[in-house]
């Protein structure tokens, strides 16, 4: 009997970068600019192969196998990135991480009010200077299945900001929430599942005196 | 032979197994650390103005004429000798005064907010503009007999400072305020009373002024 002999492919090197940092798309700045137009009265009237390989060294030294079965998928992946191969290997998925914020959401209504009351005139006025936005899917992993239920991860910004060239004189204050790890597939050979996160950003403006662009670079923590 | 085979096949699973699991794990379990990962937020520009609805104030004859005098006043002036009497001439009207001319500053009037990004360059991000509104200077008097006499007066300009500045301009400028503390400021209109009227005592209302409020 003759020995089979089959080469393969070594899938054990990397084709997918591990996320040693990617930056957000170069959006364009539109300034608009804001009037506003009173008339006063004197009279008062006054808002996630198949193909099975073996891989069999002639000297029999070295023997690396790889075994693909089709993965149960468990839930829908909007990563654009293939999942990743090997595990605990923390992945970007396709997340853009621009977040432009319109101004009708930070101001809803009108931009202009009367008051009756001389009072009223300096009261906080209607902005929502706090904004929450989230990218649900910013990183992927795959890892040992019995693991998944155990794993939690953080997230830290620098300054807890966003900033523009510094962080004294501007800055968006940001707190960061885990969004819940999902189990995105199952791989019963392997007993691996990849697993994806994201994060929630609440944005206080209140600290931005400025228009315009405030960065910051997220780090992305998994363990168990 | 071929149960041999097998046999190495197996063995290289559990090999595999070791090989794939052997990424750095901590006591406890794994710990696996992204690099950073750039986020970016686009804060819009927005602006806000708020002003009062009404202006309403008192003027003191001292205001409208200089001339110094709460409720009646006597005063003795003149002999009467036969061809002279007592003076005639209005204390209301002096000489070099301003002839019911007057300004009048009604503090707190409007305030605003922005977050303009670009500035002029003094370093100012906005202006406020004051102006009487179009065909809406005249002013109209309410006596206390109830009657009313059209163009009793008349507002003849409106100019605006920054709260206590007192730099009276028909257009202002500061530096970009943001979105937590306005910048608020006071106005000062010039009324003339209509001398051929009778310039009585009551209110007077009708006119109008426009504030206009805008990043630079």
């Amino acid at each position: 009997m003759s020995a089979t002999k089959a080469t393969s492919r070594n899938f054990l090197s990397p084709e997918n970068k591990v996320s040693s940092g990617y930056h957000a798309n170069e959006v364009e700045d539109t300034k608009d600019t804001g009037l506003s137009y009173q008339q006063l009265r004197d009279i008062s009237r006054t808002n996630i192969m198949i193909c099975q390989r073996y891989l069999i060294s002639s000297l029999g030294i070295g023997l690396a196998l790889l075994v693909w079965t089709p993965s149960r998928t468990l839930a829908q992946s909007s990563c654009d990135n293939p999942a990743p191969i090997e595990i605990n290997q923390l992945s970007p998925c396709n997340q853009l991480t621009n977040l432009p914020l319109s101004a009708s959401e930070v101001l809803p209504g009108a931009n202009s009010e009367f008051v009756t009351n001389e009072g009223d005139l300096l009261a906080p006025p209607p902005f929502n200077t706090v904004i929450i936005r989230e990218l649900p899917t910013l990183w992927q992993m795959r890892v040992p299945s019995d693991q998944v239920d155990s794993l939690h991860v953080t997230y830290k910004l620098e300054n807890d900001a966003f900033c523009t060239d510094k962080c004294s004189e501007s800055k968006v204050k940001v707190v960061l929430e885990p969004l819940p790890i999902n189990k995105i597939s199952e791989d019963e050979i392997s007993k691996t599942s990849v697993v994806q996160g994201g994060v929630r950003l609440k944005l206080d403006l209140s600290t931005a005196k400025q228009a315009g662009k405030y960065s910051g670079d997220v780090t992305i923590t998994v363990n168990q | 032979m071929k149960t041999r085979f097998l046999a190495i096949a197996v063995a290289s699973t559990a090999a595999l197994g070791t090989f794939v699991l052997s990424a750095p794990a901590h006591a406890g379990g794994l710990e696996a650390t992204s690099g950073a990962i750039g986020v970016t937020v686009t804060v819009p520009e927005v602006l806000y103005l708020r002003t009062v609805d009404t202006i309403s104030a008192p003027i003191s004859i001292f205001e409208i004429t200089g001339f110094q005098s709460t409720g009646s006043r006597t005063d003795r002036d003149g002999v009467a000798d036969g061809s002279n009497g007592v003076n005639l001439t209005s204390p209301f009207v002096q000489q070099g005064s301003q002839n019911f001319n007057f300004n009048k500053v009604i503090p707190n009037v409007f305030a605003v907010w922005s977050n303009n990004s670009t500035a002029d360059a003094s370093g100012n991000g906005i202006s406020i503009t004051v102006q009487p509104t179009a065909n809406q200077t005249n002013l109209s008097l309410t006596n206390a007999a109830g009657t009313t006499v059209t163009n009793a007066a008349t507002l003849n300009g409106v100019q605006a400072s920054f709260g206590g500045q007192n730099n009276f301009s028909s257009v202002i400028k500061a530096v970009t305020p943001g979105l937590v503390t306005p910048a608020f400021g006071d106005i000062q209109l010039n009324v003339q009373l209509n001398q051929s009227a009778n310039q009585g005592a009551g209110t007077y209302t009708g006119a109008a002024i426009d504030i206009i409020a805008a990043s630079l």
